[in-house]
């Protein structure tokens, strides 16, 4: 045992990864894309709060509802919204593929993961993008 | 002594709120009000001020727009928060993880108050 006086620091395990470990490798890389896609999806949301007030206001005073056409249709929001879009779809894609796995469960002696809960994830996927098309386009007499 | 971290489920959870909104949801809101409302729905009744404006009424809306809005922001704090940490910072962990959660819940709050006003 060593007698003395405590070490004015605890040794500990420096950290030697460097920052830059995820970009060689393509696994690591597209790992980390996915990390990202994150920050679109939560930028994406920021920017359509932004047009709330916008949108709502707009009865009231049509500058806002002009204001709003204005901001929709320059052709930055619509980059930046396929952007998010592709960023927010390689997100969802890896999320239902994960869920075989993560709600995998048993019902019986039969092991029920995989495609057969990816298979209907993708199935509510699509209905809920159908209705949301059918609700906000397709039905403008609902709130109209 | 063995700690359990009590309040790391609660963010746990809300990432993982925020991933399914942001994986069922987002795609097709994106789509809609990000490309095909911009570049003209077949319908332009469908996004007229007045509609707008009775919709943005509904509390079913409302709800609906808190949700998806404010879960892909705690998606965002929960891996803003392990990015940094992938990428070597070590240090600081307090205050990265406050700082991310707190815009989240900043968000949520200035979100809240956007909808009801609306």
């Amino acid at each position: 045992m060593p007698v003395g006086p405590r070490p004015a620091t605890v040794p500990t395990f420096p950290w030697r990864t460097k920052s830059d470990w995820w970009v060689k490798n393509n696994r690591y890389f597209m790992y980390m894309v996915r990390e990202a896609t994150a920050i679109f999806a939560a930028a994406w949301v920021v920017v359509f709060l932004i047009q709330i007030p916008m949108m709502a206001g707009g009865l009231g005073d049509p500058r806002l509802y002009v204001g709003w056409l204005a901001f929709i249709r320059s052709p930055l929001w619509v980059i930046f919204s396929l952007t998010a879009f592709c960023f927010v779809m390689y997100h969802a894609v890896t999320f239902l593929g994960l869920m075989g796995t993560v709600m995998a469960t048993r019902i019986g002696h039969l092991r029920v993961g995989g495609p057969l809960i990816v298979g209907p994830m993708y199935l509510v996927w699509i209905g809920i993008t159908l209705l949301l098309i059918l609700l906000v386009l397709l039905i403008p007499q609902l709130g109209g | 002594m063995y700690r359990i971290n009590t309040i790391e489920p609660l963010w746990w959870a809300l990432f993982g709120a925020g991933g399914m909104v942001a994986a069922l949801i987002l795609p097709i809101m994106i789509l809609i009000f990000g490309v095909f409302i911009p570049m003209g729905a077949p319908d332009p009744a469908a996004y007229s001020a007045f509609r707008l404006h009775n919709l943005l009424d509904n509390w079913i809306v409302k709800l609906f727009l808190l949700a998806v809005i404010a879960l892909p922001l705690f998606h965002w704090a929960h891996r803003f928060r392990y990015v940094l940490f992938d990428l070597g910072v070590r240090g600081a962990r307090m205050p990265i993880a406050v700082a991310c959660y707190g815009l989240a819940i900043l968000g949520t709050i200035l979100t809240a108050v956007v909808l009801i006003k609306a």
